[in-house]
């Protein structure tokens, strides 16, 4: 392989890899807005949040890393139920929710700076030696490696991503969540409690904000911008995947980041957000999930009409 | 009832602007070049208050596409300065062209489509200011990473470090913008928009000619975000793209319209003044992170307890005698 190939195909894989990472905050922002109609913008400021919990936990307290997401979770969650909390008691609508967190945004921006600065910060020096070093790939790919924080960060992203899916689709709770999203007021009627299944959802959702900090704090070096510079890619990635939908959020953050990586490769990296940008305009003015929801009823409908009727078949 | 021949009007108007036009010979010349400074961001950040209210607040569509047009026009006056001879006073009218035109192409395409409404517009015009930053700061004519210095420029004239005259220019872009608006609301224009607002689908069949006034007050409004980036291209003497188009000055915009009150023509101007004197007041030092995280509050608060804002109490007051 050349060596052009190897630097191609390696800042491909960093670029899932990395993107993985910022999936996991994009999953919670599509969660909540696709399933609680709240744009919580606020999301990507509290997994920034929680990397700072994480810094002062490890690197002040020279906890594990563990134990500090042991203690990060359930202030994560105790956020997330008062941010919900705040959103029923006055009842917003999804841009009010939207105004409100990007003022929740700068709070939390300038919160963070006033505790701890605003230097540049990192966990590099409390970190265990076996998250330090590169793990080179077997034999034929010798070539290539993973830093242990990204491959830990994809790991744990598919593993939520999956586990929400299965959490939605697959249980009870899941049902009426989804039935919640779709009709408030039936779900009501058949006996959802919204107030309790949304203050749970969202707490839950912020939690894995908490998860994701703690990445975020073990990979890059912290500073209060840092949530800002997310934003672009992380809404963009949230509306491509689909609004409530987890794997579609971590894929296309994962995309995302590796068309960008890759661009950065080949040309200059300077335009590199001008793809992310104008796909994500384009999705929306063309809007291919609707077409193809719409081509796919008129097959179903053409199929049914020419086909005989499943009755008279049997 | 027809303003430009409504006596009450051109009295408030006139009066007002030859109030402020005998400022800086009293106050300046007894406080010093703080007060005029202070007075040119207030004008700065009414013009953009106002402006993104007389289409945003009127119509319901929040814009944060404020920001690039702002931007853009700064620019259009830093690159006309630095790479060709133009004197700075004709660089405006092509400032806000270059925004309007931006509003109009954008304009053109999302207001025919109905999935652009409500949040997804917002978020297409944050895009869209993503995607401008982006270009600027790629395109050497205009930037192309290093940033824009136009303190030499020749074209500046005798406006360099002029902050008097600064004064005076901001001065008259915020009382045409504020004269604009006023008319706006009080004419059929200002009724479409409003209808829009309400139930735009309801105007749309009431025969309202809805794209046609989206379009057009939504390039009237950018136009008018680039005219006053002129004169803060000129005060900032130098650009760079990551402070330009921050998302902070659109997000701004919106806080000063909706804490003064979005529905009234003069609820931006109260907003405006008020954000405005508590982030240079207080900006000082150690106060500057606490100040602006007490600008964040104020807006959530002034969201969740009173949304009309505070030119809307003062016309429900009214209305009530």
């Amino acid at each position: 392989m050349s060596p052009d190939q190897i630097i191609f195909f390696q800042s491909a894989l960093n670029g899932i890899l990395v993107g993985s990472l910022l999936g996991i905050v994009a999953m919670g922002l599509s969660l909540t807005w696709g399933l609680l109609k709240i744009a919580n913008f606020a999301h990507l400021s509290f997994a920034l949040l929680a990397a700072y919990m994480a810094y002062s936990l490890m690197v002040d307290l020279a906890l594990n890393p563990v134990l500090a997401l042991l203690l990060i979770l359930p202030v994560m969650f105790v956020l997330g139920v008062a941010v919900q909390w705040l959103f029923l008691r006055f009842q917003v609508t999804t841009f009010t929710s939207l105004l409100l967190t990007f003022g929740l945004f700068i709070v939390l921006e300038n919160l963070i700076t006033f505790i701890w600065t605003a230097d540049t910060i990192t966990t590099r020096s409390a970190l265990p030696d076996f998250l330090r070093k590169a793990i080179r790939f077997p034999p034929p790919l010798e070539r290539f490696f993973v830093l242990p924080p990204d491959l830990l960060a994809f790991l744990v992203a598919v593993l939520l991503a999956g586990g929400i899916h299965w959490l939605l689709h697959r249980t009870a709770w899941g049902r009426a969540v989804r039935a919640m999203a779709e009709d408030p007021v039936m779900a009501q009627a058949y006996g959802v409690h919204y107030r309790r299944e949304a203050l749970l959802l969202s707490g839950l959702v912020s939690a894995t904000a908490g998860v994701a900090g703690l990445l975020i704090a073990i990979k890059m070096p912290l500073f209060p911008s840092l949530a800002l510079a997310w934003l672009g890619v992380i809404v963009a990635a949230v509306i491509l995947g689909g609004l409530g939908n987890p794997i579609g959020a971590l894929v296309a953050t994962s995309l995302l980041l590796l068309v960008q990586n890759v661009w950065s490769v080949r040309f200059q990296p300077s335009w590199a957000p001008l793809f992310a940008f104008s796909l994500f305009i384009l999705y929306l003015v063309l809007q291919p999930d609707q077409l193809w929801r719409q081509w796919w009823r008129q097959r179903e409908l053409r199929r049914r009409l020419q086909a005989p009727s499943p009755s008279s078949e049997r | 009832m027809t303003l430009l021949s409504d006596r009450r009007s051109w009295i408030g108007f006139g009066g007002a602007g030859l109030l402020l036009a005998l400022y800086p010979p009293l106050i300046g010349r007894i406080g010093g070049d703080f007060w005029i400074t202070l007075a040119f961001q207030i004008f700065l950040w009414v013009t953009l208050a106002v402006s993104w209210n007389f289409f945003s607040g009127y119509s319901g569509y929040a814009s944060f596409g404020h920001g690039a047009f702002f931007g853009v026009g700064m620019y259009a006056t830093a690159a006309l300065l630095v790479r060709t001879n133009l004197p700075f006073l004709a660089t405006l009218p092509l400032a806000g062209l270059a925004a309007a035109a931006l509003a109009w192409l954008v304009g053109m395409v999302v207001f025919r489509l109905p999935q652009f409404r409500d949040e997804l517009f917002s978020l297409l015009t944050l895009a869209m200011t993503f995607i401008v930053a982006t270009i600027v700061n790629n395109v050497d004519w205009l930037d192309g990473g290093g940033g824009v210095f136009l303190r030499q420029a020749e074209g500046i004239g005798g406006w360099g470090d002029n902050n008097v005259a600064l004064y005076y220019l901001s001065l008259v872009i915020a009382l045409s913008c504020v004269y604009l608006a006023y008319a706006i609301y009080h004419s059929r224009w200002g009724q479409a928009l409003f209808a829009i607002r309400d139930d735009e689908d309801v105007a749309d069949g009431l025969g309202v000619p809805t794209i046609r006034y989206k379009v057009g007050t939504f390039a009237l409004s950018a136009f008018f975000a680039g005219v006053i980036g002129a004169p803060q291209a000129l005060f900032l003497g130098y650009l760079e793209t990551a402070t330009v188009f921050a998302v902070t000055t659109p997000l701004l915009a919106l806080m000063m319209a909706i804490l003064g009150g979005a529905s009234v023509w003069y609820g931006p101007i109260i907003g405006a003044v008020i954000i405005t004197l508590l982030r240079q007041l207080l900006t000082a030092g150690e106060t500057a992170v606490l100040n602006q995280m007490a600008i964040g509050m104020v807006f959530i608060l002034s969201i969740l307890f009173i949304p009309q804002g505070i030119g809307g109490i003062i016309q429900e007051r009214r209305r009530r005698g």
